[in-house]
């Protein structure tokens, strides 16, 4: 989605200190700054306009304190539990880490309930407007899925370029 | 539905309460409630589980299961959603309580603070958590928020009437604690915290009475933490006071436990008066707490000798292993010592008073012994198949159902990169503190009831996930106890130099060696240690066995005598001075410390066998087969009790029959452990671990 978004003109707060690797050849287009968003807001301003990449539990600590003065467009990419269970696994496994020792189901039953929790939040805030995209659905018709992200982020952005990024070979380890 | 014994059970919780202090005030008539309680009921020691840490013992109680099936495994867990650990709470149980059992059945329970009930479970009945007595509002009055800590609902309206507040309380009040010299300085902290103290336990008790006198309950449990928490702040006090303590000090704050043992006779005398004869009460504690020289202190070493300078702060190792027990109630005896009660029992017992059958995946067994009238017991295979009107959280998400795994998924996403778990560090100590005890406590749940192929992967993890103390040693005492002597001896070979040196280490050598049958060397590595800061009573009891071993056993009485005068209650040298004994020819007395070693600590079945060989020796026949009888029923994989059975039967008795029968199944017995091959081979002697296994 950040390759795609980037395509169609909405550019990527990053800071390139994530390399490319096999489990994404194309790189993460990430920002570091946002895994110390408790601590640090400071990046915020830097963002608007800007498209940047936040899991979902880091999305609570955007609408902490001091939250109302920026209006947030989440598009919340949605997948399998399962396939993000297995490209999970995959992933460390290549990083050569170990992954939680519990059953997939149970790591799966987990990570949905996070993410209930953080949509049942964003639903209470009046200054998050969120999308959800499902990412097979993006594999699939990727030019469906790009005009849905921008008519939801106002219009403007080149459909086309977005629906050629999509990279179908990175949907990877189904289960 | 069973025969019911009684309408309705009270159950009380009095954490740590312990009959070392509690008969002195009786026999002064300063406990008349309990005192009367015991005369018209049965009494005794009830033996406490390993480890001896308050959550897990009391959901055992609950659950009549080991803390490996009812998941509390400690004092907190992970905040599912943030850095930090919380009080373990309700929705990490994995077993049903008793509440939830009766729930189900349709009978109504009141819960008051019982640990980890909150949040408070909507079963069918009413449940003040603990978190309700704990949390109080910084001002009187201030109405708290929503906090789950109460069922149902509509309490929330006006339970926190119920609540005690530190500043209720008038000094006359707080005074009363002090019945000689009383507190000058009422800045000093202590005086804070006995305040606080006494404002929890009122706490618990205006929910006891409020819900005593609701007289719509089959099942009132309430437990009162305050004993426990008054020892572990003045039990330094109590006379004789610590050597540490100054004079001014021990005649200030001496009286302190008393004061609180008697407030709660005083409680206990409300409660009863409430209920009526009709309700069988059942009052326990989880574990004792050492009040006299057993009192676990510091030690600086001079050159002379070793100075007492203050109190042992762990506070696990205040925690004596034998609590108390009393029941009474129309269908109970009176005035009668009962041996051999388990925290374990307590949840299977209330279910048959109740009419309720016992569920076999239950770890406990029914007290029937303290029936005047013998009991059937009914059973099932399990409660715990979700009932919808269990009162369990079925509703709780993935997170709160189990915070440990929602731990792993969070250090899985940071592994990732997505998120960093180090913002906070305090925070996340705690957690990884929290994580590694609750391993440590599963390891030794597995060590205790002799599940030791079990506990010794939790070990070896705990020890790949960094050293700390003690580890290899408890890998080598899991070892030793498989019969895998030369890996134990290993583990004790790598041991770091700086804690090898250190006697605990020294001591399990010595072990090894008596294990390796190099009792000479054995000896000598033991004796030693006797100069040492040790669990003394312990050491004494291995240096006995191992003279016992070389046959010097005059010398092994001497040594056990010692074990005997540091503790009294060491189970294991009664046992063995009954053997020193037997071996020299004193059967009645051999017969009278095994039978003493049985009453402390009724699940060691080597006890037993060797009761059974003193009595034959005795020439009390029968006696000895019943004890052969118990051996074989409290180690049921064990063959040995039944082919002394099969002798006895054969050569004293003429019983060819019964003779066969035992053979038949001590040869099963020994068939079906050889299919277990690699794991421990009982002997006369297998049972649980000798060795305590240290936690920290």
């Amino acid at each position: 989605m950040m390759q795609s978004l980037a395509a169609g003109g909405v550019p990527p707060l990053t800071d390139a200190r994530r390399a490319s690797d096999d489990s994404n050849p194309r790189g993460y287009l990430e920002l570091e700054a946002v895994k110390r968003l408790k601590a640090d807001r400071s990046w915020l301003p830097e963002a608007r306009g800007k498209a940047v990449k936040i899991i979902h539990l880091l999305l609570p600590d955007l609408a902490a304190p001091g939250g109302g003065e920026n209006e947030f467009r989440v598009i919340m990419m949605r997948r399998p539990v399962e396939e993000v269970v297995a490209s999970q696994r995959a992933m460390l496994a290549r990083q050569g880490k170990a992954s939680a020792s519990l059953p997939d189901a149970q790591l799966g039953k987990l990570f949905l309930d996070q993410l209930e929790r953080v949509e049942r939040l964003l639903a209470s805030k009046p200054d998050f407007k969120v999308l959800t995209v499902q990412y097979p659905a993006l594999v699939a018709d990727p030019a469906a899925e790009a005009a849905r992200v921008n008519a939801f982020l106002g219009g403007g952005l080149d459909e086309a370029a977005m629906a050629q990024a999509v990279d179908p070979a990175l949907y990877r380890e189904r289960r | 539905m069973g025969k019911r014994l009684t309408q309705r059970v009270l159950l009380i919780g009095w954490d740590a309460a312990d009959w070392h202090l509690i008969h002195p005030l009786m026999e002064a008539g300063k406990m008349p409630v309990l005192e009367k309680l015991v005369e018209r009921g049965v009494s005794g020691k009830v033996t406490t589980l390993q480890p001896i840490i308050s959550p897990i013992l009391w959901n055992s109680i609950a659950t009549g299961k080991h803390a490996d099936k009812h998941g509390i495994l400690g004092f907190v867990e992970p905040i599912p959603e943030q850095e930090g650990v919380r009080a373990v709470s309700s929705t990490s149980r994995k077993a049903k309580a008793l509440w939830n059992i009766l729930s189900q059945r349709g009978m109504r329970s009141g819960v008051v603070n019982w640990y980890a009930s909150q949040p408070a479970e909507p079963i069918n009945g009413t449940v003040f958590s603990d978190r309700f007595v704990s949390f109080m509002p910084e001002e009187p009055g201030k109405v708290l928020p929503h906090l789950r800590s109460v069922h149902p609902a509509e309490l929330r309206e006006w339970s926190d009437d119920l609540r005690v507040h530190p500043t209720d309380l008038s000094l006359e009040q707080v005074f009363a604690f002090f019945p000689g010299k009383k507190p000058v300085d009422l800045e000093d902290p202590r005086l804070d915290t006995l305040v606080k103290l006494l404002a929890e336990c009122a706490t618990t008790h205006n929910a006891a009475t409020h819900l005593a006198a609701q007289d719509d309950w089959e099942l009132l449990a309430v437990y009162y933490t305050t004993i426990d928490h008054a020892c572990h702040q003045f039990i330094e006090y109590h006379p004789p006071a610590m050597g540490h303590v100054s004079a001014e000090d021990a005649e200030l704050y001496g009286e302190i436990v008393n004061c609180f043992y008697r407030y709660h006779d005083m409680m206990l005398g409300r409660l009863l008066d409430m209920v009526g004869r009709e309700t069988t009460v059942i009052l326990l504690s989880d574990h004792g707490f050492y009040s006299d020289h057993l009192r676990p202190h510091v030690e600086e070493h001079t050159r002379e000798a070793a100075v007492k300078i203050g109190v042992d702060r762990n506070p696990v190792a205040w925690h004596r292993p034998h609590g108390v027990f009393v029941a009474a109630g129309e269908a109970i005896k009176r005035d009668e010592l009962i041996h051999g009660a388990s925290l374990l029992d307590i949840a299977p017992t209330v279910l048959t008073l109740l009419g309720l059958p016992v569920a076999d995946d239950m770890d406990g067994r029914v007290l029937t012994r303290i029936f005047q009238e013998p009991v059937e017991v009914e059973r099932i295979p399990s409660y715990e198949p979700p009932h919808p009107q269990d009162g369990m959280h079925r509703d709780a998400t993935a997170e709160e159902a189990d915070p440990w795994a929602a731990r792993q998924a969070l250090l899985q996403l940071a592994e990732l990169g997505y998120i960093t778990l180090s913002e906070n560090d305090s925070a996340a100590k705690l957690v990884a503190d929290a994580e590694w005890d609750r391993r440590s406590n599963l390891a030794q749940v597995y060590f205790s009831t002799d599940r030791l192929a079990e506990a010794l992967p939790v070990l070896q993890e705990l020890l790949d996930s960094g050293e700390r103390p003690n580890v290899r040693c408890r890998i080598a005492l899991c070892l030793l106890s498989l019969g895998r002597i030369a890996e134990a001896e290993e583990a004790i070979d790598a041991v770091k130099s700086d804690e090898a040196g250190s006697p605990l280490p020294r001591l399990i050598r010595g072990q090894i060696r008596l294990a390796q049958g190099r009792i000479e060397e054995a000896i000598a590595m033991l004796e030693p240690l006797q100069n040492e800061s040790l669990p003394l009573s312990h050491l004494h009891t291995v240096l006995g066995q191992a003279y016992l071993r070389r046959g010097l056993v005059a010398d092994a009485e001497a040594t056990l005598r010692k074990a005997l005068e540091r503790d009294e209650e060491n189970a294991e040298a009664h046992d063995a001075l009954g053997v020193a004994l037997r071996r020299q020819g004193r059967y009645e007395d051999a017969i009278y410390e095994h039978t003493r070693s049985a009453a402390l600590l009724h699940h060691r079945p080597q006890t037993h066998v060797h009761l059974g060989l003193a009595l034959i020796a005795g020439e009390q026949i029968d006696w000895a087969i019943r004890a052969f009888e118990v051996a074989a029923e409290v180690a049921p994989k064990n063959p040995y009790p039944h082919r002394c059975l099969a002798r006895l039967y054969r050569l004293v008795k003429h019983d060819e029959e019964r003779a066969r029968q035992h053979i038949a199944v001590a040869l099963e017995l020994r068939r079906n452990l050889r299919k277990g091959a690699g794991k421990r081979t009982p002997t006369a002697g297998a049972a649980a671990p000798s060795t305590p296994l240290p936690t920290h």
